[in-house]
């Protein structure tokens, strides 16, 4: 029998034992995950929606079905995250609600605008790197429930990076014109990149660090997607607009400008230049569509056809 | 529906917690408690899940019409075997720079 105290929660977690939804866990345990979970899932449906804006103009008929599909793969890690949320006591509806009246969070980079297919390069290649050093990294999170999904998630990543890596080549071997558009996306995605892992002195009071739910602070895991990535860019004849971005060959660790954080704060807050026009789609579709989940929750089942 | 009686019960294990639950075989039990038991001393002398679930097969739904499973058209650009080859394009695309 597991003693039911915090400080014996503590010493399971010191042991590296694995949380199941069912365990006993303190609150501070079960609502910084719950909080993190939303977060997540909440990113997942709303990184959903700068792509889908190009779904009518992708250049190709191959390219608007890949891209079709990687929306609805979004969609559906949304779908499996919420589930792994809902079990630590917030309802799935109160989640989306929180979500369109703008109370719970989502990622700093979707709050901006995909101006161009260069845009959607980048977000498929980069923000679904930065995405996937992150997540990689959770899979040796604690939080049992959500590793066992992680895995699933990652793997359709994966495949979503060679989907954006492959459009990036395709600009960056093309002409002129489409190399300006990838040069262009970089110039105006940099700084959100940058931000997207958050500011290098939070761990000190990370919670779920401390919780051993993440195990690598912010500052290792951009030092991870710089590495990876920016070898990458640079040999594909790219520039990155911070003339302070190097690799300190002595220590192996990448130098950068810092950013401005409170650029972060006002964009994760609501007031992103694509905030107000994402969330009014949200909850446009969200009010359209309650006809459906009326009818889902009726009790007359469809035929899976 | 019931979550109790006699009758077989499906049963479900995983080795660690961070795999997902696996079926396992079946059981003829009189409820869920003896169910467990039997499944316990049928499938798990040697192995050792660290969880085992059993259900009565008679909640169990499958899904009776298993041909809209398959796709109906072309969706490979969802498989990764998609984008085999993209080294190649790299260096293609890297050669052409220098």
């Amino acid at each position: 029998m597991i003693e039911h105290s915090e400080e014996a929660f503590r010493g399971r977690v010191e042991r590296g034992d694995l949380i199941e939804a069912g365990d006993w866990m303190p609150d501070s345990y079960r609502l910084g995950v719950l909080k993190f979970l939303e977060m997540h899932a909440n990113s997942e449906i709303m990184g959903a929606l700068p792509e889908r804006e190009w779904i009518p103009r992708a250049p190709t008929l191959r390219r608007k079905m890949s891209l079709t599909a990687k929306v609805q793969d979004e969609v559906g890690h949304a779908q499996l995250i919420y589930s792994v949320a809902q079990d630590l006591g917030k309802s799935r509806e109160a989640m989306l609600e929180d979500l369109i009246a703008g109370k719970t969070k989502f990622h700093n980079v979707f709050h901006y605008p995909t101006e161009s297919w260069g845009d959607v390069a980048l977000i498929g290649w980069l923000i679904d790197g930065a995405a996937l050093v992150t997540q990689h990294a959770l899979l040796k999170s604690n939080y049992a429930p959500y590793v066992r999904i992680l895995k699933r998630v990652c793997a359709e990543e994966s495949l979503h990076l060679k989907h954006g890596e492959d459009i990036t080549l395709e600009l960056a071997g093309g002409t002129r014109a489409q190399r300006a558009l990838f040069q262009d996306a970089l110039n105006r995605w940099w700084e959100p990149i940058m931000h997207f892992f958050g500011p290098s002195y939070a761990p000190a009071n990370d919670s779920l660090l401390m919780w051993r739910f993440k195990t690598r602070s912010n500052e290792e895991l951009r030092q991870e997607f710089l590495n990876r990535y920016v070898p990458r860019i640079w040999s594909l004849g790219f520039s990155l607009p911070d003339p302070e971005l190097r690799e300190d060959p002595a220590t192996g660790s990448w130098r950068y400008t810092e950013p401005d954080w409170n650029v972060l704060k006002q964009v994760v807050t609501g007031n992103g230049p694509a905030t107000a026009r994402r969330l009014a789609l949200r909850r446009a579709s969200y009010a359209e569509h309650a006809w459906v989940r009326a009818t889902l929750q009726g009790g007359t089942h469809a035929e899976v056809a | 529906m019931s979550g109790a009686g006699s009758g077989q019960y499906e049963v479900f294990h995983r080795k660690n917690m961070t795999e997902p639950m696996v079926h396992a075989g079946s059981v003829e039990a009189a409820d869920p408690r003896m169910a467990l038991l039997l499944a316990k001393e049928t499938f798990f002398r040697r192995e050792h899940p660290i969880g085992i679930w059993v259900t009565r097969r008679d909640d169990l739904h499958p899904l009776a019409e298993t041909d809209v499973l398959e796709p109906g058209t072309d969706k490979s650009y969802r498989a990764i075997e998609a984008y085999t080859g993209i080294a190649k394009k790299r260096e293609a695309v890297e050669e052409g720079l220098a």
